[in-house]
């Protein structure tokens, strides 16, 4: 083991950004439908006309399917809010009214929207559907105020799948701590997943952790759009202009202005 | 295509040192209407993830082609570091815009210019 890797590795653990099982590699996993695909399923909600649920149980991959359902929706053009409810219940109302603030044309993505009180579930739902606005919303259990568009749910070989994923090179080491993590939480993929981060950081092997494993994968974009510059971006800005002057290289070759 | 180079290998920088370097680009998005430079830290483990862009920076029209010098005075917090559950990454994200393929630098701040580790060592469990 090279002096790089044991700088990383101390005892025989994984530094969390290492570990193969950080929340930056498991949600950039894409969702995988049971059933169909996603042509099949985005035809069913356009049918539904953008009103429905997606549920299932806890860990089932119900808040990855809303992510990537907004991403498509946004690359196909729909205007989206991407929202979830607090849990204080004070907040529903507020909640309720920035909702119903979105245009017309907006569709509604709300994660979690159990922790709405039925009351403003069902106002929720109602003055949606009065307004035309889609809303897609991740729940636990089957309302009957929606359609229920996707039932989410897992299976071993899904786990395992999406496991092999995260972990190419050592998957086979893994398989019968994996899949007994995955029985004991009753196929709860998020929860095992969590697990099995601790015990990776127990028992990884040095040699096996790659450094260019998260980086390489799930580079961590920041927001395309940033808020307005603040001092700090302005000084830094400042720096490179000076240094660009300096250096006499300030000008790119395409003739772009320093900045 | 966009490259960083960094003048300082590795990347470790204490605080208050300059992260000084080149950014290059070639072969951008036709639609492409200006490329920014962030200086910035991230977290990664098992629980949320966190974010901030602590300075930036934006060449309008950067054309298909060029390069640019460019200095960050580096910030004196947070430091990188490393544990079980969390670490704490610094990085510099050229970014084109409107969209695009980003590019991600990681760099090191820290005292002295190293990631501070924060797991137990062996025995002190």
């Amino acid at each position: 083991m090279n002096d790089d890797r044991q700088s990383q590795v101390r005892n025989g653990r994984c530094p969390a950004r290492l570990n193969p099982l950080a929340v930056a590699r498991t949600d950039n996993l894409t969702f995988r439908f049971l059933l169909h695909n996603w042509e099949t399923h985005c035809q069913a909600l356009q049918g539904l006309r953008f009103r429905g649920l997606i549920c299932g149980p806890h860990g089932s991959g119900k808040t990855t399917l809303l992510d990537q359902l907004h991403t498509r929706l946004r690359a196909a053009g729909r205007i989206c809010w991407r929202t979830r409810p607090q849990l204080d219940r004070q907040s529903h109302a507020g909640f309720l009214d920035a909702c119903l603030d979105q245009p017309a044309e907006t569709i509604l993505l709300v994660d979690s929207a159990e922790q709405l009180s039925r009351w403003h579930w069902w106002r929720l739902v109602r003055e949606t559907g009065r307004r035309k606005q889609g809303l897609v919303a991740t729940v636990h259990r089957f309302s009957p105020l929606l359609p229920v568009w996707v039932r989410t749910g897992t299976t071993p070989e899904l786990f395992w799948e999406l496991f092999c994923e995260l972990v190419p090179d050592e998957a086979e080491r893994w398989q019968p701590v994996a899949l007994e993590s995955y029985q004991r939480h009753r196929g709860n993929i998020r929860a095992a997943f969590r697990e099995l981060y601790d015990r990776y950081w127990l028992e990884c092997e040095p040699d096996k952790l790659d450094p260019a494993l998260n980086r390489g994968r799930d580079r961590v974009l920041t927001p395309k759009r940033l808020p307005v510059a603040g001092a700090g971006a302005r000084a830094a800005a400042s720096a490179i202009g000076r240094v660009a002057a300096q250096s006499g290289a300030g000008r790119g070759e395409s003739g772009a202005r320093v900045c | 295509m966009i490259a960083i180079q960094l003048d300082q290998k590795p990347p470790h920088y204490a605080p208050g040192e300059e992260i000084t370097g080149e950014l290059s680009w070639s072969e951008l998005p036709v639609d492409c209407t200006s490329l920014e430079l962030r200086l910035f830290w991230y977290t990664n483990g098992k629980g949320d993830r966190d974010l901030e862009v602590v300075a930036s920076c934006r060449l309008e029209r950067p054309g298909p082609i060029g390069r640019q010098r460019f200095a960050f005075s580096s910030p004196g917090a947070p430091y990188s570091f490393s544990g079980k559950l969390i670490s704490l990454s610094w990085g510099l994200e050229a970014v084109p815009l409107p969209g695009g393929d980003s590019l991600l630098v990681e760099l090191v701040l820290g005292p002295s210019g190293e990631e501070v580790q924060i797991s137990r060592q062996q025995g002190a469990d």
